[in-house]
């Protein structure tokens, strides 16, 4: 009976051994009007004014691929830094990449993935998690929203500065990004996804004039805010 | 002739394998093993918002580590001429600054940098020093002795001399448990000196306390308060953008606009650039914690500004142009009952409890 047990436990070890898993690679990369985005540098924004950006990245969470109706989640939270990756050409068009591996072999039929923190755990602060985990960034939380800063964007027009900081659970959007991956046996699939910078900027059909506003985070007036995160859907787009 | 280049390569072999007994024996120093080793773990206290205190694990925390480290931060042993420790530009009782716009280290040479706060610098995980040059408190606690605008001293003479030294003999044995004095090493004087310094810990100022509901702040400075973490329906100070709390910083290097440049290479001290080589980076800094700001003037990385007012007003007036000032800082509208508000706010920061801990202050007093 014994033996019968352990033959049992070595096949289901050895089957579980053999199952295919490979890895997907998530490519983010960031442009403005379809260029590499190279923070620091002039971008053309309205007729009488210039931008540059300077900061911009933020939380994806519960990373997905999808298959019909089932949902495999590879990662609850992640951090996209192209302020730390965007400030020369090369680093521009090669991007950021986010790797997941121990995924079932097979395709798949798109990526989903939030922007910011979910309400799950958005009832957390940064000093709950060690300085290994994306959400330890003290300077993503905001004491008055008492909500993670989903995102960063910011830049300076004509000299002056201008910023968007998302956060709070009403600002928090999943998107889900139509796309065939195929999975294979040790292999790591890429995808990349652009993030096109300027589309975030376009609310209700034309540039959002950040010399007039430049301080975008109060959350007693959400309008500039949720159109901004709104925008992501349209901002987004994959290779 | 082969045979013979075969013996010749035998005896070389040979008298190099001899050689090895030839070699000058280690000097180990003095035997220290009747000095009694019973290592007592340190546990620290971290104020309940604090993040979880990171440890290295071949650093543990002993009272008799602490202890060592406590010796050489106020022994001026540590300088090439004997005049100076690191509490010369770190006083206890000023939040662990010197109170002055840049420090003078023993040759009289001033530095280009204020004397930075060492205030709950254990949580300092991005980068310590205004520009972040090393990543732990074992590293940092290296260059200060041989920097010569510092103590100009050399860690060979400093380690020799503390090996001499009886005193230092039994704190070295009493904290790692060396059997010899010539196993002091600068490796274990700065893992000491780590220790020392990772419990200098303030999170129980007013502050904290009205946060924890035990006490409540003035009404002005609670308008300060709500001023500058952005609370609704108040006028927004823009401030907690990085000096968020627990820490009062965001960890982060910032260029605060203190410096107007037309061009990224024409920051005189490039700060966090020189580390990075990122041109987006020059002239940015360290954002210190605003903990003990009471005590900490004059401030920003050079010293330039005496006083709190003199701050404000600089993040008033939106800072210099360059371009990459942080786009945080913007033109302000604060009028003079609203700056009152926000200093009296920047007042309730203050906490010397550290001062209570007998490891922390100076032993030789």
């Amino acid at each position: 009976m014994k033996l019968r047990i352990l033959g049992l436990f070595a096949i289901a070890t050895l089957m579980a051994s053999c199952s295919e898993e490979g890895a997907v690679s998530l490519n983010f990369v960031g442009t403005y009007d379809g260029e590499p985005l190279v923070l620091g540098e002039s971008l053309s924004y309205l007729p009488d004014y210039e931008i540059s950006l300077l900061e911009s990245d933020f939380y994806i969470s519960e990373v997905a691929l999808t298959r019909g109706s089932e949902v495999i989640t590879l990662k609850d939270i992640d951090f996209v830094d192209f302020t730390n990756n965007n400030f020369t050409l090369e680093n521009a068009i090669a991007g950021i990449n986010l790797t997941y591996d121990e995924i079932e072999a097979g395709t798949y039929d798109g990526i989903r993935f939030g922007i910011g923190v979910p309400p799950s755990q958005n009832t957390t602060r940064p000093a709950d998690y060690p300085s290994s985990s994306p959400l330890s960034k003290p300077g993503y939380y905001w004491l008055a929203w008492e909500s993670f800063i989903f995102s960063k964007f910011a830049g300076q027009a004509d000299g002056n500065g201008f910023f968007f900081h998302t956060g709070t659970d009403e600002l928090f959007r999943t998107f889900t990004i139509s796309k065939d991956i195929v999975i294979t046996e040790d292999n790591t699939s890429t995808v990349k996804i652009i993030l096109d910078h300027k589309d975030l900027m376009v609310f209700d059909g034309s540039l959002y004039d950040v010399k007039a506003v430049p301080a975008n985070h109060d959350p007693l007036e959400l309008g500039p805010l949720e159109n901004f995160v709104n925008n992501y859907s349209s901002a987004f787009s994959a290779q | 002739m082969k045979l013979s280049l075969f013996g010749i390569s035998i005896f070389i072999v040979l008298s190099l394998g001899a050689c090895k007994d030839c070699e000058e024996p280690v000097d180990l120093g003095v035997s220290l093993t009747h000095i009694e080793y019973s290592p007592e773990s340190y546990s620290v206290e971290v104020f309940p918002e604090f993040p979880v205190l990171e440890i290295p694990s071949d650093n543990e925390l002993t009272y008799d580590g602490i202890r060592l480290g406590q010796h050489l931060f106020f022994d001026p042993i540590l300088s090439a001429d004997s005049t100076m420790s690191c509490s010369s530009c770190h006083f206890p009782d000023k939040a662990f600054t010197d109170n002055l716009g840049v420090s003078t280290g023993i040759d009289g040479i001033a530095g280009t940098r204020s004397s930075m706060s060492l205030v709950n610098q254990a949580f300092y995980n991005t980068g310590l020093f205004w520009d972040g040059r090393v990543g732990s408190l074992e590293e940092q606690a290296l260059l200060p002795v041989e920097d010569p605008i510092e103590l100009h001293n050399n860690w060979i003479e400093l380690i020799d001399k503390l090996q001499e030294h009886e005193l230092y003999q039994e704190l070295f044995r009493k904290a790692f448990g060396i059997e010899h004095s010539g196993e002091m090493t600068k490796e274990l004087a700065a893992k000491s000196l780590a220790q020392y310094q990772r419990i200098i810990l303030s999170g129980n100022s007013l502050f904290d306390q009205t946060l924890r509901g035990t006490s409540s702040l003035s009404d002005e400075a609670l308008e300060g308060f709500n001023m500058f973490f952005d609370f609704p329906d108040t006028k927004d100070a823009e401030c907690g953008h990085c000096h968020q709390s627990p820490l009062m910083t965001d960890n982060t290097f910032k260029n605060n606009g203190i410096t107007g440049v037309e061009d990224l290479d024409d920051y005189v001290d490039k700060g966090f650039g020189a580390l990075t080589g990122n041109p987006l980076d020059n002239g940015k800094f360290r954002v210190p914690s605003l903990r003990n700001i009471e005590l900490t003037a004059p401030y920003m990385h050079d010293g330039r500004f005496e006083t709190l007012e003199e701050v404000i007003d600089h993040y008033i007036s939106g800072g210099h142009p360059s371009p990459n000032k942080d786009p945080q800082i913007i033109p302000l509208t604060l009028n003079e009952v609203e700056k009152a508000n926000l200093k009296a706010f920047l007042l309730t920061l203050t906490d010397t409890s550290y001062l209570d801990n007998e490891l922390i202050t100076n032993p030789f007093n």
